[in-house]
């Protein structure tokens, strides 16, 4: 029962986010068909795309039209380029996928253990040290991030390429290194925090010091038994990310000339491109919603007191 | 334990001190502005190729692509920033703060139906409501003041405030305090504005400069994305715009303007952390 309230809820929210996107975009003062057509169109083609496109019919009207098309599994073509909005979907979502993987599997990867890290050595340096590194990592804009790798790593150093997507394979993995990296620097510092707040939370329990006196390793008491409290917020905290990082990340992609949605959707918000626009957004919402959904099913698995009895 | 707690406190004081020290800076850079912004010096401003030049006596951070000093930028710069994001701030506040009392105090549906509202702003891509906004209220005439931002901001903003604030408010609204104020038959008006609000200003301080250091971030994203604030006033996220095709040979041209952001945002965190470490020993004391 719950689950099916959840799905509604979610449902909705992704109605509400496409809708009022829907509102805002035609509230820009902006004549679509002059996109289409460029300046300098004549009177009569206008009226012809705007008789095409609806454009001059009401504003319910467009909206009941793209709905009725999008139930229909059409999501249109874009103004500027002509080119079907699902291709040009099914374009951009992989790449900005794989951003967004590389950037979650970094923050897991040097988040959780420099936590760790931190927490066993509570108040000492290291501790110190992270919450510092933490705090300047979160107070810097992608852009600042992305611009400053791109200067020392691939500029100075020439260890990565200056930007691009590459080709597949060992080339696309270079050029996927910086703005993951991007990406994931402000997360390794969150998630380096929450790891740690939550071990130092378990790691004053009684259940982890009778382990300790059972004689475990060290590692054994860490891993297995003072770390599994922790896995809940941590699994929440990749659901949030996956669902804003599967959006596409309008800066770092900028940056680094990176081909995701969110480029394509910051481009197709400039033109007022609205197939585009909603086509992105539709994705973004639906990606969001599903991440919840994991992040719920997941906790379920991982913690049986929220199991049904 | 009692040399750890003293610990403790000695660190959120000096994190506050710190933050205080780089915000009372800041907001003397920006008062003060030394130096012309504004006027291009393409005889002493620039190179004899015509390239910005790098750090010197004249200019202490060099100039940029049109000869303009980037100290005096910079500064400019500070006042725009912390303008915008002290209107943003004030307005996010007074709507998180209203909503977020209403809903802790009222409870029930009005409760549910104003945090359902704030679950669908939260919906919301950040990015996405802000570029649409933004945009919107660029394409609508607003393109010669920062309205457009302000609101922007603020719009997106209020949502976690109200969220903090109502949750505070709940636990406060059955409290004795709040008992004793109905019992002597106090209208639910004077109880949220004579009772509630006091008691959560703690709270609204240490919200409104973790907002304001959000707000200085966000303003700058959007300034990179050419939806910032309108020229000639100069902002951090452009000046890194522009310069950015420089890097090569104008690293100052990135580091400055980055640098002020990261100092900028990193005064109000650090500013927040320490506030709410003394919000929190203040209830210590009492217990």
């Amino acid at each position: 029962m719950r689950i099916v309230r959840r799905i509604g809820w979610s449902l909705l929210i992704i109605w509400f986010v496409v809708t009022a996107t829907f509102l805002m975009v035609v509230a820009i003062p902006a004549d679509p068909a002059k996109t289409i057509l460029g300046p300098r169109a004549t009177e009569q083609a206008l009226a012809r795309v705007n008789e095409h496109y609806c454009f001059d019919r009401s504003v319910v009207v467009q909206y009941g039209c793209w709905m009725a098309n999008v139930a229909r599994g059409d999501l249109g073509e874009s103004y500027r380029t002509r080119r079907p909005v699902s291709e040009l979907l099914g374009d951009r979502v992989w790449p900005t996928l794989q951003l967004a993987l590389g950037a979650i599997m970094l923050q897991l990867l040097f988040g959780v253990p420099l936590g760790m890290w931190a927490a066993r050595r509570k108040r000492e340096w290291p501790d110190r040290a992270v919450t510092w590194v933490s705090l300047i990592a979160q107070s810097a804009p992608p852009f600042v991030i992305g611009t400053v790798l791109l200067y020392v790593v691939a500029y100075r150093w020439e260890l990565l390429p200056l930007g691009g997507y590459g080709e597949a394979g060992l080339d696309r993995l270079a050029h996927l290194i910086l703005p993951a990296a991007t990406l994931a620097i402000a997360g390794i510092a969150y998630y380096a925090r929450i790891t740690r707040n939550e071990l130092v939370e378990t790691l004053d329990q009684d259940y982890v010091r009778t382990a300790r006196a059972k004689g475990l390793p060290e590692s054994t008491v860490l891993m297995r038994h003072a770390f599994r409290p922790a896995l809940p917020p941590l699994v929440t905290l990749v659901g949030l990310d996956l669902g804003i990082l599967a959006g596409g990340a309008v800066v770092t992609e900028s940056v680094f000339a990176w081909p995701g949605l969110g480029r394509e959707m910051l481009q197709a918000i400039l033109d007022v491109d609205m197939p585009v626009i909603l086509g992105v957004v539709l994705v973004t919402a639906i990606a969001v919603a599903v991440a919840n959904l994991l992040v719920d099913v997941v906790h379920v698995a991982l913690d049986p007191r929220l199991r049904d009895p | 334990m009692l040399a750890c707690v003293s610990r403790v406190r000695r660190e959120t004081r000096r994190s506050a001190l710190i933050g205080a020290i780089l915000v009372v800076v800041l907001v003397g850079l920006g008062v003060i502005t030394p130096g012309d912004p504004h006027t291009l010096e393409v005889d002493r401003g620039l190179s004899e190729l015509g390239l910005p030049l790098p750090p010197s006596a004249d200019s202490p951070l060099g100039t940029d692509h049109l000869g303009r000093d980037v100290l005096a930028r910079i500064a400019a710069g500070a006042s725009t920033s912390l303008g915008v994001a002290t209107l943003a701030t004030l307005l996010a506040l007074s709507i998180g703060v209203a909503v977020g009392l209403i809903a802790g105090y009222a409870g029930g549906w009005v409760d549910r139906v104003l945090m359902r509202t704030v679950d669908l702003v939260l919906a919301f891509p950040f990015l996405l409501l802000a570029i649409l906004l933004a945009s919107l209220l660029r394409e609508s005439g607003l393109t010669t003041s920062s309205a457009p931002v302000v609101l922007t901001l603020a719009l997106a903003g209020w949502t976690t405030m109200a969220r903090v604030i109502r949750t505070k408010t709940m636990t406060l609204a059955r409290s004795e305090l709040v008992i004793a104020a109905r019992a002597i038959g106090a209208s639910p008006l004077r109880i949220v504005v004579r009772h509630l609000l006091p008691n959560v200003a703690s709270v609204v301080v240490v919200v409104a400069v973790l907002g304001f250091a959000q707000n200085i971030l966000a303003e700058s994203v959007l300034s990179y994305l050419g939806l910032g604030p309108p020229p000639p006033d100069p902002t951090w996220g452009r000046m890194l715009y522009e310069g950015r095709t420089f890097y090569r040979t104008a690293p100052h041209l990135v580091l400055a303007p980055g640098l002020a952001i990261v100092i900028a945002v990193i005064a109000f965190n650090l500013l927040a952390e320490g506030l709410r470490g003394l919000v929190a020993e203040d209830r210590a004391d009492y217990r």
